[in-house]
């Protein structure tokens, strides 16, 4: 039972002391520290997910369970969905805190304990089961990763890409809190499960009901960067180290949907029950808008940690498509294809920060063809591509192959596959793309705005290959690759996502302390259809990611293409107040939507 | 108890975002975010009101006494605390960016990236 508290507990005990040792024992033995106690949680939370296979373990902090089902104290629910999320969380703050020492410029020794603190609360937003502890630990993980992007803020862009991100994602908490404020006034409860149960026992939601799911939603569409939320995100990772991005793209942004995941079918799914087409069609067009988006975006970067948070950006919302089908497999699918491509991204986040070690830039055109002695990273870049674009057997191909299932299931959806293969055979292509150019040479290089370089400073000496790096890309890569070969992990997920689907089930474990074993189900195995879709996106990507290199699509494309592209452009102004004005219209519409859909 | 509080509220809330939407200035930018903060102070304390009740303490009351709600006022405590700390990073930013690029316009810096 105490394993849950104490899995944030360690990571923040440790954090205090990294943090208030640093000075006497040096940087080594701190980096030792942290990595230590980082790893340990992972174990804590390896513990969470193999108990969390049998009834729902709800631990009552201080003893202060629920009497007849009226909740007063603070719930923590070890499922093997929050478990296994907190899990990779861990898992990617050991690489990044490994790899920090080589990918960072600013040697703070506080980078370890913000790590440590953003660490614990990620696995305390995993675990937690009311929405002040939600908000709470959503607060807290993002006041870490505010001061983790501005940490390196020897250059204009940290600061900047702080600010705003701290900026946006501050009033969506607010937004998100003022959802919570009007919830707790309508049901007096804040547990997710006893809000959940006072709401359907008043019948069909009506305005008010409406109007607070869609500010908690959205303010956690936020954190998940979903389109017209997601500017804060290109300008944070562009400005942030690579361990930085690569844990705030691995787990952080997704956390956002995972919370979106916990909160509505906790809560909402029974009282917006019969209205579900209403709030499946809301996410699967902002889903499929961000993919489109974030896709198209990332082909046209040449700063390679940009191009690869439009990626980021663009998965979020193939995941939040998937999610909004409202469908357990479609549930599972999303989940596998984040752990896949999380992996895939990290290693992406590696290579670049290897490039940016070793030639002192991440630009596309200044590194091209300045790769060709580093095999490895190249392979780990056009492995990761083809495997984000969808290609069989690789790892994302089998989160896809469920999610494919899951639109046959749900009528109306069955064209969400072909949908889904569009945006991620984009991103495919534009990580092949900067991966030929830098590791092959292929192409011409993209011409280099005199403007910037004159600006940049002189780059520094090259330095050699960096093996642990290069190893750690590889390792990355092949988690990814391998991941849907892994034993009994495509049935796991989809009996986790079927628990988390089954309000009833979780509302009487939380409440009334039942203990149900959750059924094991058998995930299927993809359709022929499926891998067709698989193979002809990740073909489409090599096209696409060549013609790109020749240049060919910018000086043939028509006049309207090119003007919307550059409207596009204009839009990723990196001015905030801009940000802002785009967030509150997406609440506005976002809360237009779902009343017109649900009242 | 009437609807003041909540119009209250949500007018805090449209001041501080259209604050933010227009501000030149990042100190004026952080203290709009506080403003849009308070209106969730003012919402959580007015969800909790109740007519004639005393003080959430009971230690010179019986306890039958009514008492507004005492679990939305340690939110907005905790709400206060997160708030502080959000507001306190900020400005320290704001600090930074004043000592490296000389403006604390929101313009000229994203005229910067690069």
């Amino acid at each position: 039972m105490t394993v849950a508290s104490l899995a944030i507990l360690v990571p923040l005990l440790a954090a205090a002391l990294v943090a208030g040792v640093r000075t006497s024992i040096g940087r080594a033995a701190g980096e030792a520290l942290a990595v230590t106690a980082a790893a340990a949680t992972a174990a804590l939370c390896a513990v969470l997910v193999v108990r969390a296979g049998g009834p729902l373990d709800v631990l009552w902090l201080g003893g202060w369970a629920p009497v007849d089902g009226m909740p007063v104290g603070i719930a923590l629910t070890p499922d093997v969905m929050g478990g296994g999320m907190a899990l990779f969380s861990a898992l990617l703050a050991v690489v990044a805190l490994l790899s920090s020492r080589r990918l960072t410029e600013a040697a703070d020794p506080l980078f370890h304990a913000l790590v440590l603190v953003l660490l614990a609360a990620m696995v305390g937003f995993c675990l937690g089961a009311d929405l002040f502890t939600l908000f709470v630990f959503f607060e807290l993980m993002s006041v870490c990763a505010y001061a983790l992007v501005a940490l390196r803020s020897a250059e204009p862009s940290p600061l900047q890409g702080g600010v705003n991100f701290a900026i946006t994602n501050s009033l969506g908490a607010i937004l998100l809190l003022f959802g919570v404020g009007l919830l707790y006034g309508r049901t007096g409860a804040l547990n997710l499960a006893r809000i959940g149960d006072v709401l359907s026992a008043q019948g069909p939601p009506d305005a008010l009901v409406v109007v607070a799911f869609a500010l908690v939603a959205g303010g956690l569409l936020v954190k998940a960067a979903v389109v017209p939320f997601h500017f804060w995100l290109a300008d944070a990772y562009a400005a942030a180290s690579s361990p930085v991005c690569l844990l705030l793209a691995g787990a952080f942004t997704e956390l956002g949907l995972f919370g979106l995941v916990r909160v509505y079918w906790n809560v909402f799914a029974e009282p917006f029950a019969g209205h579900e087409g209403a709030v499946r069609v809301v996410f699967v067009v902002l889903g499929l808008a961000t993919a489109l988006v974030g896709a198209m975006m990332a082909l046209e970067q040449r700063h390679l940690r940009r191009m690869l948070a439009f990626v980021t950006t663009s998965t979020i919302g193939i995941s939040l498509a998937a999610i909004g089908l409202l469908e357990a497999h479609a549930l599972a699918g999303a989940m596998v294809w984040a752990l896949a491509d999380g992996c895939a991204k990290a290693a992406l986040f590696v290579g670049v920060g290897a490039l940016e070690r070793r030639f002192g830039t991440i630009d596309a055109g200044e590194l091209h063809g300045r790769g060709r002695d580093m095999p490895f990273t190249g392979a780990a870049f056009a492995v990761a591509g083809l495997a984000i674009a969808g290609l069989p057997p690789l790892g994302p191909f089998w989160g896809k192959g469920l999610v494919d299932h899951g639109a046959e299931l749900v009528p109306g959806f069955a064209w969400l596959p072909w949908a889904i293969a569009v945006p991620s055979l984009l991103i495919g292509a534009a990580v092949l793309r900067a991966g030929a150019g830098i590791f092959v040479g292929t192409g011409e290089p993209p011409r280099v705005d005199p403007s910037t370089r004159e600006a940049r400073e002189e780059p520094e000496p090259p330095e050699g290959r960096d093996p642990i790096l290069t190893a750690a890309a590889l390792l990355l890569t092949l988690a990814a690759v391998g991941l849907g070969a892994a034993p009994g992990l495509l049935d796991a997920t989809l009996t986790a996502a079927a628990a988390a689907l089954d309000t009833e089930a979780v509302h009487a474990a939380v409440l009334f302390g039942a203990q149900v074993t959750p059924a094991e189900l058998g995930a299927p195995f993809p359709s022929a259809l499926a891998w067709a879709i698989g193979i002809l996106s990740a073909c489409a990507a090599a096209v696409v990611a060549w013609i790109a290199l020749l240049g060919a699509a910018r000086s043939n494309a028509p006049a309207p293409a090119r003007s919307a592209m550059q409207a596009m452009r204009d839009l990723h102004s990196g001015h905030v107040g801009d940000y802002v004005l785009w967030l509150a219209a997406g609440f506005v519409a976002l809360g237009g939507a779902l009343l017109a859909g649900l009242t | 108890m009437n609807g003041l509080p909540y119009l209250v509220a949500a007018w805090l809330l449209v001041v501080g975002v259209y604050g933010m939407v227009t501000s030149r200035h990042l100190v004026h930018l952080v203290v709009c975010l506080t403003v849009a903060q308070s209106s969730t102070y003012v919402l959580l304390l007015a969800v909790g009101y109740r007519d004639g009740a005393a003080a959430p303490v009971f230690k010179s009351q019986p306890a039958s006494t009514p008492v507004v709600d005492p679990i939305v006022q340690t939110l907005t405590l905790t709400d206060v605390v997160v708030e502080a700390t959000v507001a306190a990073l900020l400005l320290a930013l704001t600090v930074q960016v004043k000592k490296r690029f000389g403006t604390v316009d929101p313009d000229e810096l994203a005229a910067m990236r690069d």
